[in-house]
């Protein structure tokens, strides 16, 4: 196989795990804010507590599905990288979408900057680079590219990470957020 | 740390048998009632941060033991039906303050600034002759202010003005200073103690301003543990995420409700032990009998009702806060509960009310001194709640008409506006506003559009 036919392929794999990935954190929100108390008072609080973590975990972790998959088959390149955040982005697009209630166009938008898609984007730009290490090891290319690259993305995701949501369990980075609304607006 | 370590089971014990002594008169009542032969009162405000209404044992709350909030329930008057007419820190803060409605003070929410021409009540006992001190949360936006009429101002300005259970760094007087204690309730606790124990021969005017109980929800380490085999009495609704779901991450609440609720609770019983500590010095220095005490919280919290953490929306978990007042010489009947509906801009009014000052023109609040002297004085029949939008939370902003049984809520969005009747359907779970003819719905208007005016019907 080629490497042009390789990296079709590699793609048809990331982008099926990305429909997956898409369908199931679609599935979760929709379990998690129907109204199961209404319906099923005993179903709601194991329901939502189900639902809650699958949501969470598909938002940490698409990136780290996806891009493997795809990676595995011979995808590679920015392209991949965006449709591994695609999930996550579908995600903050319709978060952006819903505080259209509150907020103006603008705060909408910069709302959409908020510390968990940050921190999300910074985890998976964490995960990516683990993985693109890891598949760098395995290939051992003669005259590839070298491990550094990726194990210092991965590293700078994690550090990023601990000052947007575990710094002062993300108040200071809030602060940080608050400031710049306060320019903008 | 000077804070004593006793086990749970010590503490819940300990504090028993004080709600016992307190309802079995172990605390004098009649001393509460007594006349206080013309002196000028002291007066001692404890404000608290979120403390919601039904979280005290004299509330009723299944296992939140609160000896000491008890016994000035018991010793007073206490406001079973008191609100903020903002359920947010900053505007509420400064209504307490200024006896006025937010968008009279202009402190709107936590972004808007605190103006200068404010008039504290501070300022207004400082002119009458007394010491005054302002000590703990301020946490208003921009720069933190020379209050007039303030002798010591001990404040913080770290997390936004929000300060820290731990280590705070405070700023006192205008100078950054360390505390000498380790957790921030004691150690504010322990300044309010050396300023009434302070030599002068005036009387004091004291706003104790506490950072409890807001998040992050961190007790003192004794009490790490206490409630922790409690089954919590969260709604039906409530789930273990809603502190982290549909923008709740802004609330500072990362983390399980389970978790969150038990530190809460802690912490609340944390405020109630260091109240005590002020109460027992009350008593010490033979100052009880001639100290006006009142006790309340800057607006409630939502614990997963509605589906919601934190506060802001005008549902009654939100809105309603403790109040109570004891006011020795004052109230014939102490231990009375009063229905009457008390607002935070109330206070300011009933203190001038109290200690003889004349209330000055602009203030919206109005005098409970009647209602502590009788409680069969009427209250009022409806205010005005307000709340103003406040970025990024993901609230609306709001206007709302609460009235003694219902409440009317409108939204400045998209979002149907809202009617309960509050005696048929206390949690608020069945939206009557379709069932409202015009002109009840006119009428509402009107009411809002008054006081949003004149401050008063």
């Amino acid at each position: 196989m080629s490497n042009a036919q390789e990296n079709g392929n590699g793609f048809k794999f990331a982008w099926i795990a990305f429909l997956w990935a898409c369908g199931f954190m679609a599935a979760c929100k929709i379990m998690y804010n129907i109204a199961w108390y209404e319906f099923a008072p005993g179903m709601h609080k194991p329901v939502t507590f189900v639902a809650g973590v699958l949501l969470f975990a598909v938002l940490a972790l698409a990136p780290a599905i996806v891009y493997p998959i795809g990676r595995k088959r011979g995808a590679s390149g920015p392209l991949l990288v965006l449709v591994s955040f695609l999930t996550l982005l579908i995600w903050d697009a319709w978060e952006v979408y819903r505080v259209t209630e509150f907020f103006t166009i603008g705060e909408s938008l910069y709302y959409g900057l908020n510390s968990v898609f940050i921190a999300a984007v910074l985890a998976g730009i964490s995960e990516m680079g683990a993985w693109e290490a890891y598949f760098r090891k395995k290939e051992k290319k003669e005259g590839g590219p070298g491990l550094m690259g990726p194990v210092l993305t991965a590293l700078a995701g994690l550090a990023l990470l601990y000052v947007v949501m575990f710094w002062n369990l993300g108040q200071s980075w809030f602060y940080i957020y608050q400031s710049g609304y306060r320019a903008l607006f | 740390m000077a804070e004593k370590n006793i086990s749970r089971r010590g503490a819940l014990r300990l504090m028993a048998a004080a709600s016992v002594a307190g309802a079995a008169g172990g605390f004098p009542r009649s001393l509460f009632s007594a006349p206080t032969n013309g002196k000028k009162p002291n007066v001692l405000f404890i404000l608290t941060d979120d403390h919601r209404y039904d979280h005290m044992g004299c509330a009723g709350h299944p296992f939140i033991q609160t000896p000491n909030l008890d016994r000035l329930a018991t010793q007073g008057v206490y406001f079973n039906n008191s609100f903020v007419t903002s359920s947010l820190c900053s505007p509420s803060r400064a209504s307490f303050l200024t006896g006025q409605y937010a968008h009279t003070h202009g402190v709107q929410n936590n972004l808007t600034p605190w103006n200068n021409d404010n008039v504290t009540f501070l300022e207004r006992f400082k002119q009458a002759g007394y010491d005054t001190a302002f000590l703990g949360k301020w946490h208003m936006p921009g720069e933190l202010p020379k209050l007039r009429g303030v002798d010591e101002f001990v404040t913080f300005t770290v997390r936004g003005g929000q300060g820290q259970y731990w280590d705070c760094p405070l700023i006192v007087n205008g100078e950054d200073a360390m505390p000498n204690k380790r957790y921030i309730t004691e150690e504010l606790t322990d300044r309010a103690i050396n300023f009434i124990d302070r030599d002068s021969d005036n009387p004091f005017c004291l706003y104790l301003s506490l950072k409890a109980a807001h998040h992050d929800w961190k007790p003192p380490t004794d009490l790490k543990d206490l409630y922790s085999d409690e089954e919590l009495p969260l709604a039906e609704e409530a789930d273990t995420w809603v502190t982290m779901t549909n923008g709740a991450v802004f609330c500072g609440t990362t983390g399980t409700l389970q978790y969150h609720y038990r530190n809460y609770c802690r912490v609340v019983t944390s405020v109630d032990r260091q109240v005590g500590r002020l109460l027992k010095l009350l008593d010490d220095k033979g100052l009880a009998d001639n100290t006006i005490v009142v006790y309340a919280g800057d607006n409630g919290y939502f614990w997963g009702e509605h589906r919601k953490i934190d506060k802001r929306w005008a549902y009654e978990e939100s809105i309603r806060v403790p109040f109570m007042i004891r006011a020795p010489g004052v109230v014939p009947d102490p231990g009375r509960k009063a229905n009457q509906m008390a607002l935070n801009i109330d206070l300011a009014p009933t203190l001038f009310d109290l200690a003889g000052i004349e209330p000055h023109a602009g203030m919206e609040g109005q005098s409970l001194a009647p209602i502590l002297k009788n409680g069969r004085t009427p209250g009022r029949e409806a205010w005005l709640y307000e709340y103003f939008k406040d970025y990024p939370y993901n609230v609306p902003a709001i206007q709302a008409i609460r009235t003694q049984n219902n409440i009317y809520i409108e939204y400045d969005s998209s979002r149907k506006p809202e009617y309960y009747d509050l005696k048929a359907d206390p949690k608020e779970k069945h939206n009557l506003y379709d069932q409202l003819d015009a002109a009840d719905i006119s009428r509402y208007q009107q009411m809002i559009a008054a006081l949003a005016k004149e401050g008063r019907l």
